[in-house]
């Protein structure tokens, strides 16, 4: 079990690399965000992007799909970042540039701020600011992120 | 049907849509993208997981795109920007805050409002709004809210902003 005393400010991890394929981008943009550049190749063609690119919510999601994956092989003598737990939320979140069929983004997260609740001292709150770079280089994401944690019994 | 002219007036919450999260949809998305245990149906839980935070907004998102289709966009020229945006594009968002768990069978309902509608300086026809969104229990319990700025075609009201 980490806990939050566990989390040093300043610890990076890479949490992976997810290429979106233009089948997944669809999919999910039917369900979620079926705006015409996010699910037909042709009126992304015609649009201000000129192709099929992800929806945001889909560059969000992948964050976690990839956060998730990193907490589940990440072994003892890794860093710890965070512990998976309920989120109060989240901060500042752009999307700064297109994410196309056939983009690799990579994750990577950075423990920024720590504060123990108020109300229950008995959890803390770890802040991170997470990022998704294209395979150019660009950054194409961030947001600032949190996560409750217990403290250390 | 209207000419671009005016930024979207400030409105009231307007609802876009209801949701009851199922067991099934809220296991569907957390395999996908938010895998831990809280929010896929098991023993551990007795088959009610509670649905993950992005599957939340995510579902705002689909009825907030789906609340702007409409026929009155097909009457303009293909090139228009109500025509291939008629959303817009999202610049990103700011504190969005997840406020109560939605347990399995819980009924949502979601809404927008604008809180700032202002005519984009260097993209004619288009505007700038600044939106309120939330996600409430029919019960009116607020569980889920967050403030969005896009760029919008700028139509007539009733596409902008109903």
């Amino acid at each position: 079990m980490t806990y939050y005393e566990d989390v040093e400010i300043g610890s990076t991890a890479e949490l992976g690399s997810y290429t979106f394929t233009r089948e997944e981008i669809i999919a999910f943009a039917e369900k979620f965000d079926p705006q015409p550049f996010h699910v037909d190749e042709e009126a992304a063609k015609r649009s201000h992007f000129g192709a099929l690119c992800a929806s945001g919510w889909h560059t969000a999601a992948t964050w976690m799909k990839c956060l998730m994956a990193y907490q589940n092989r990440s072994n003892a003598t890794d860093k710890p970042i965070r512990a998976a737990g309920a989120s109060p939320g989240f901060r500042n979140m752009r999307w700064l540039k297109p994410v196309y069929a056939g983009d690799t983004i990579t994750y990577v997260t950075e423990v920024t701020e720590k504060s123990v609740s108020r109300n229950k001292p008995e959890w803390g709150v770890v802040r991170s600011h997470n990022t998704g770079t294209n395979q150019h280089g660009e950054l194409v994401f961030d947001f600032e992120g949190a996560v409750m944690m217990r403290r250390r019994p | 049907m209207a000419a671009p002219s005016a930024p979207a007036p400030v409105a009231e919450a307007r609802e876009i849509g209801r949701l009851t999260f199922t067991a099934a949809e809220i296991t569907r998305f957390a395999a996908a993208f938010d895998p831990q245990p809280a929010h896929l149906a098991g023993p551990h839980n007795a088959g009610a997981p509670v649905a993950s935070g992005w599957h939340v907004v995510c579902a705002w998102m689909g009825f907030f795109v789906r609340s702007h289709e409409g026929a009155e966009a097909e009457a303009l020229p293909g090139d228009h920007p109500a025509v291939i945006s008629p959303v817009g594009v999202g610049f990103g968002l700011k504190d969005l805050k997840w406020l109560e768990p939605v347990p399995a069978g819980t009924r949502l309902v979601f809404f927008t409002q604008v809180e700032e509608a202002r005519a984009s300086g260097s993209r004619p026809g288009w505007q700038i709004l600044r939106r309120c969104n939330s996600a409430r229990t029919e019960a009116g319990q607020l569980v889920m809210s967050f403030t969005l700025s896009h760029l919008a075609p700028m139509v007539s009201a009733e596409i902008s902003e109903p």
